[in-house]
């Protein structure tokens, strides 16, 4: 690539090396950046730009048409008093308390299981048919576990011709079930995909320690605590933040199937956020919901990352 | 190291199991019943997509009523699927190719390279992978609507390769760390340019993290429904996921149509994972467990 040096000129060859020279480690400063760049600026144009902007828009009375005006902390003020807020904190809460529980115990317990087992291709259909339901839109997940608790054509059908009165309930029209129904239904494609991740933690384990356990006399109950649980740790707290991250950003199927209704039983701050924004036509106050559920999942976050680097190894 | 003992073949007892864990009678039964409550829901949309309107509705838990396939036909005529799965398989391909590029692209420069700078791109891309999208909903709407992105593939899929790279450039930056460098050297003492080397040596050798990368990419772009329903508000240019939703909430009544409605929108995706799966399932964990 350099340019042919001509003879009998010495100091305009070194003029050109030392500019070759430039160009060469200017090429080498910015080759990386060349691969960067695109993705960078697409994420920042996309995601990282838009999040700033929500971010100033939180402290504007901005109603989509005309340019808000400056209004203060005032978004902030009615956030509080606001009782949908609560009631969907309330509801996010409970809802990373299912999810911090059930699917993980489910996921983590299947895994076992399926791990215990030998032969290689009964292990691979038992994965293959857990992991199915992942697969499925959130929109056909929605509709059809709408149609299942449909009190006319769905599941309570089969419960009334089997006697079991007690458990023909319209499952979304009830306040006290809507936010569990929808929940169940979440739960069903998200614990297959746990499984899936925790199958791979526990191929990773190291089999000595079982072996050095179990000549220490240890029963096998004893291994499980003390060996394979903390293997599976650093699984377990990334699992866990994901969870709580992803259950405070909750909509889709509470989208498709409820719309946060009955009553705001099964409202969360991500749908109230969406309907303040886009049908109540106030994103300045939904902006500030939304900046400030972000911080809050944030201490999450730096929680996390404050603990990584004091050496745990999460 | 193992010690002898214990390392008899196939009757080594296998020590990370309690002991109840490795009961063969209660295992599979549990395991069973778990795999039916996985299959149930879709056996019965896909029972009743061949089943008549009628049959749906006086038990939607009976055997099919006869093979009631006009029910597909007239699912795909009503919900309008043919422009739908147009715009979907051009969203769906046209993300997955971008997001392997500039993805691929920038976990090579992370990787490769190291120059001040790079570690703030990675903490960026840590932070901003757990942002709400609904977060940057609002503004990201305004800006489309003033660059006239609104209603066009090309503004959906920009947006679904932003939401993707994160962890596309996660995963792939795993892979590159374990490729041998001598290869690339070797390219470059050839006379490979830098771009060179990515595209001869290091796309060809890491396929398999592409494949990945490219299926669970595809999945998410054919089943995203949030940004699809908002940023493509009319018929003609939606994806298969937001008129199905518009067609079922118009016909409930068909029972027929929209539960077969709901089998072709689910088919190719659960079609690609079960010929793939081995592929898709490395993806889910190299992205999902920490080494």
């Amino acid at each position: 690539m350099a340019a042919p040096v001509e003879l009998g000129a010495p100091n305009l060859i070194r003029a050109r090396t030392t500019g070759v020279a430039r160009r060469r480690r200017w090429r080498r400063r910015a080759t990386p950046w060349f691969f960067i760049l695109p993705a960078l600026l697409i994420h920042v144009f996309v995601i990282g730009g838009p999040s700033v902007v929500t971010f100033f828009l939180s402290f504007t009375s901005w109603n989509g048409f005309t340019f808000g005006k400056f209004v203060g902390l005032d978004n902030f003020h009615q956030l509080l008093s606001d009782t949908t807020v609560r009631q969907a904190l309330v509801n996010n809460l409970t809802w990373t308390a299912i999810f911090l529980t059930i699917p993980i115990s489910l996921g983590l317990g299947v895994a076992l299981l399926i791990s215990s087992i030998r032969n290689g291709t009964v292990q691979m259909i038992y994965r293959t048919i857990f992991y199915l339901p992942a697969t499925i839109s959130s929109v056909v997940v929605g509709r059809l576990w709408a149609w299942i608790y449909d009190p006319f054509y769905g599941i309570s059908t089969l419960f009334t011709t089997w006697g079991l009165t007690g458990l023909v309930q319209s499952w979304l029209a009830d306040p006290n079930l809507a936010l569990y129904s929808v929940a169940n239904a979440d739960n069903w494609r998200w614990w297959g995909y746990l499984m899936i991740i925790f199958l791979a933690a526990l191929h990773n384990t190291d089999p000595t320690l079982h072996e050095a356990a179990a000549i220490d006399g240890a029963s096998r109950l004893r291994s499980f605590w003390h060996v394979t649980l903390p293997s599976l740790r650093p699984t377990l707290v990334f699992i866990g933040l994901l969870t709580i991250i992803w259950s405070f950003q909750v909509i889709d199927l509470i989208f498709i199937m409820t719309q946060g209704g009955p009553a705001n039983a099964s409202m969360t701050l991500s749908m109230w956020i969406y309907q303040q924004a886009v049908y109540n036509y106030s994103p300045g106050y939904a902006s500030a919901i939304a900046v400030t559920m972000t911080l809050g999942l944030s201490f999450f976050i730096a929680g996390f990352v404050y603990l990584r680097h004091k050496g745990w190894d999460v | 190291m193992s010690i002898p003992i214990h390392s008899e073949g196939r009757h080594r007892p296998d020590h990370r199991h309690p002991d109840w864990l490795n009961a063969g009678w209660l295992k599979h039964p549990l395991l069973l019943v778990l795999a039916f409550t996985a299959i149930f829901p879709i056996g019965l949309l896909l029972m009743n997509s061949i089943k008549s309107d009628t049959a749906i509705k006086v038990n939607a838990f009976s055997l099919p009523d006869g093979w009631h396939w006009e029910n597909f036909s007239s699912a795909w005529n009503q919900a309008d699927y043919t422009p739908a799965f147009k715009n979907s398989i051009i969203v769906t391909s046209g993300t997955v190719f971008l997001v392997c590029l500039f993805g691929g692209m920038c976990a090579y420069g992370l990787t490769r390279f190291s120059v001040p700078g790079l570690n703030i791109v990675v903490f960026y891309l840590f932070i901003t992978f757990s942002l709400p999208g609904l977060l940057y909903l609002v503004p990201l709407f305004v800006l489309w609507h003033n660059l006239h992105l609104i209603d066009t593939l090309q503004g959906i899929m920009i947006i679904y390769i932003a939401q993707q790279l994160p962890f596309a450039t996660m995963l792939l930056r795993s892979f590159f760390v374990g490729l041998p460098r001598e290869l690339e050297d070797a390219a470059r003492v050839d006379g490979c340019t830098e771009f060179g080397v990515f595209r001869r040596v290091i796309l060809p050798l890491s396929w398999p993290g592409f494949a990945s990368v490219g299926l669970i990419v595809g999945i998410f772009s054919w089943n995203e429904f949030i940004f699809a329903i908002t940023f493509l508000p009319s018929q003609e240019m939606q994806t298969v996921s937001v008129r199905y939703a518009a067609f079922t909430g118009q016909y409930t009544q068909d029972l027929a149509a929209s539960t077969a409605a709901g089998a072709i929108m689910i088919l190719p995706a659960m079609v690609i994972f079960l010929l793939l799966q081995k592929r898709f399932v490395a993806g889910i964990t190299a992205g999902g467990v920490r080494g």
